[in-house]
């Protein structure tokens, strides 16, 4: 997976990959990063360079606008009753760490990754596995959330008869959609708006994928069509507040799929289609069909939620085995779920109208960023940064023997106003660098989109250093399937075809050349030993060879080179997508 | 011809209905695990100026066919049950080493199939 900005869903840290853009056009990435990200998104309109219908302001809108996109995610996941049932699940195994590794330790000094194998017969066969109390409970845990998420995508049926797949995470992504939408139109203009969304067609974005979510709107009434300025443009404004009432489940006993709710909240809008003055009157109306639906508004579901939440914060704080880190993390991302609630009672519009959200909410929500480098950094971090991962080699000399891959600072972006932020960014650093990737390898192997290829093979080596246990992986779970040709497409867009082949340096053509994805060089030991020789063979090569984790570009002519090896045929075959 | 195949682990990943319908085959020697998501509930989410799309979810389970007439009645049905993909795909890999070992789709041939599970 490739982006230059992404979410994670275990720690809530934006991620930001400078790298993948160009070299020169580092300075205005980072200066569009930091007016995007901060409490001054205004700026970004000042920095487009260039005509509207150029290829770079086009690709400098549509960054802008997905960090906007991302800090809509920050949002829900945190105040929504579903963000916070997800973000329950990782901490419930951050809880467990301690314990499990304790467990392993005293037994056969291993884990097998996923855990949820521990608990299937079939799979402890095939695999030789004696399954123990502790990994076997988490590995219960896990199983349930799965279950959950596929029970969650299910088919809707709305009034009209279209049929739409519907989930929380197509809802997420339908709200962060809307709401980067309204801030490009807010911060960068309508021009700067319609540049980014262009840069995003070419990219193969459509809005084919939130089409459910239109029908819904029209179908109960909540969005209108109209032609603005000879466009045909539908307002969603109203819409919004659906999938926010949809996304507040109940998830303590019995757990709600938000997928059922927002059909019955939609289906019950749709039997008595009124004509609504604003956003308010729609959450209203929808806090009265939840109560006569659920014996509870959505406003008395988040309430409840939160209290939830508190009573588990109470156990855990007493809790002697539950590690620090999950801990103080735990009640940063409580406390700072209440200030949200607090906010959102004082002004609903902040979370309900997405212009509002725009101007008065999104540049106050201050993730935490980690800045990536896939390729690695040569020395320290910059000034007043942590590093999260990276890697000093006791054999190498120390200037090309450590370097850095994700680095973080509490500091930056800089935020003056007032901010949603996290209390203790020194305890999620904590998180990042040990409990949250663990907990990857504990619910996937090492089959995960992340931004950081690099933080799964970190952690189990640091298991085995640290901790003194082995990971073994599930074969089925034990790469990333990548969409080469998704990571194609996009490394060309942002790169503005500028694109060279990482195997012999030659200029490649926009359309012909192949992605190497970073699993693909370390799937085997006769794959590490052809990396070897590709770096030059030496004590240099090596250590390149551990610090490169960027995707790799090769043209033509060099893949096919590559492809004529069984051994580079069968890695590439581990490490692709062909669904 | 699977008569004197060898018992073997397979392990295959389909959209959620193809999985609980080789879930619920009555083959004998044939035990089938719990299904599991392929993706993670940890992945980032979809990337919103990529042409990344929201992608179905699919499942993998795993498979002991204890006897070679197990193998080769899982191979018949599941080849009977490949006209119900619209336009998704069956991947068949070896659970032990993770080596792919084909890709189904509603258009495989019996040859096809043949090879994948009588090697």
């Amino acid at each position: 997976m490739i982006s230059t900005v992404s979410l994670d869903p275990a720690s809530l840290v934006l991620n930001f990959e400078g790298s993948i853009f160009r070299e020169q056009d580092g300075d205005w990435v980072n200066d569009m990063f930091t007016a995007a990200c901060s409490d001054t998104p205004l700026l970004c309109s000042t920095l487009l360079d260039g005509p509207y219908d150029s290829p770079k302001v086009g690709l400098q809108a549509s960054f802008a606008s997905s960090i906007w996109h991302e800090k809509r995610h920050f949002l829900d996941l945190i105040l929504t009753n579903y963000g916070a049932f997800r973000m329950r699940h990782f901490f419930q195994v951050y809880c467990n760490l301690g314990g499990l590794i304790h467990e392993a330790r005293e037994s056969d000094k291993e884990i097998f990754c996923p855990v949820d194998a521990y608990l299937d017969p079939v799979r402890c066969e095939v695999h030789g596995l004696n399954p123990r109390p502790r990994v076997s409970a988490l590995g219960g845990i896990l199983r349930k959330a799965k279950q959950f998420l596929v029970e969650d995508e299910r088919t809707l049926t709305l009034s009209s008869g279209t049929e739409c797949m519907v989930s929380g995470e197509a809802q997420l992504e339908a709200l962060a959609w809307y709401c980067q939408q309204s801030a490009a139109q807010l911060h960068l203009g309508l021009e700067g708006a319609r540049s980014a969304f262009r840069d995003m067609q070419k990219l193969g974005f459509s809005e084919s994928r939130y089409e459910w979510a239109t029908y819904l709107g029209l179908g109960a009434k909540l969005a209108q069509r109209k032609v603005i300025d000879k466009r045909d443009t539908l307002n969603v404004t109203a819409l919004m507040p659906l999938l926010v009432a949809s996304l507040m489940i109940r998830a303590s006993g019995k757990v709600q799929l938000p997928a059922n709710r927002l059909g019955r909240l939609s289906m019950e809008l749709s039997k008595e289609p009124r004509a609504f003055k604003g956003v308010e009157e729609v959450w209203d109306h929808l806090n009265k069909i939840a109560k006569q639906q659920w014996d509870r508004t959505a406003d008395e579901e988040l309430n409840a939620d939160y209290d939830h939440e508190s009573g588990l914060l109470d156990k855990i704080e007493v809790d002697e085995g539950v590690p620090d880190v999950a801990k103080a993390t735990f009640r940063d991302f409580h406390e700072l779920r209440g200030k949200l609630i607090a906010a959102f009672k004082e002004n609903p519009l902040l979370v309900l109208e997405p212009a509002h959200f725009a101007a008065k909410l999104m540049p106050r929500l201050r993730p935490l960023v980690v800045l990536n480098k896939s390729g690695g950094v040569l020395g320290l971090p910059p000034k007043g940064f942590w590093r999260i991962y990276g890697y000093m080699d006791p054999e190498a000399k120390e200037e090309d023997g450590r370097w850095w891959w994700s680095s973080m600072s509490p500091d930056w972006p800089p935020n003056k106003s007032g901010s949603f932020a996290f209390a203790h960014p020194e305890k999620w650093r904590d998180l990042l660098t040990e409990a949250a990737p663990a907990a990857k390898l504990l619910i996937n192997g090492r089959r995960h989109k992340t931004a950081m290829g690099a933080e799964l093979h970190f952690i189990q080596r640091w298991a085995e250093a640290q901790w003194g246990i082995q990971i073994r992986q599930d074969p089925l779970f034990e790469f990333p399937r990548e969409d080469c040709e998704e990571v194609a497409r996009t490394l060309r867009h942002v790169r503005l075809d500028d694109l060279v082949c990482d195997s012999c340096s030659k200029k490649v053509a926009e359309d012909k050349f192949s992605v190497l994805p970073p699993w693909f060089f370390r799937h085997s030991p006769q794959m590490l030993q052809l990396t070897h020789k590709a770096y030059g063979g030496n004590e240099a090569g090596r250590l390149r060879m551990i610090r490169d984790w960027a995707y790799w570009v090769v043209c033509p002519k060099c893949m096919d080179m590559l492809t004529k090896l069984p051994f580079a045929r069968e890695a590439l075959e581990a490490t692709t997508d062909v669904t | 011809m699977g008569e004197g195949t060898k018992a073997r682990a397979l392990a295959i990943e389909a959209p959620p209905a193809f999985i609980e319908a080789v879930r619920a085959l009555s083959v004998e020697g044939l035990a089938v695990s719990e299904p599991s998501l392929a993706g993670s509930s940890a992945d980032i989410l979809d990337s919103p100026a990529g042409g990344d799309r929201i992608r179905p979810i699919r499942e993998v389970v795993t498979i002991l066919a204890r006897t070679g007439k197990a193998v080769a009645e899982l191979g018949h049905k599941v080849g009977q049950l490949l006209p119900t993909l619209s336009g998704q795909v069956v991947v068949v890999t070896d659970p032990v080493t993770g080596r792919r070992l084909g890709v189904l789709s509603a258009g495989s041939t019996e040859e096809d199939i043949r090879k994948l599970f009588w090697p």
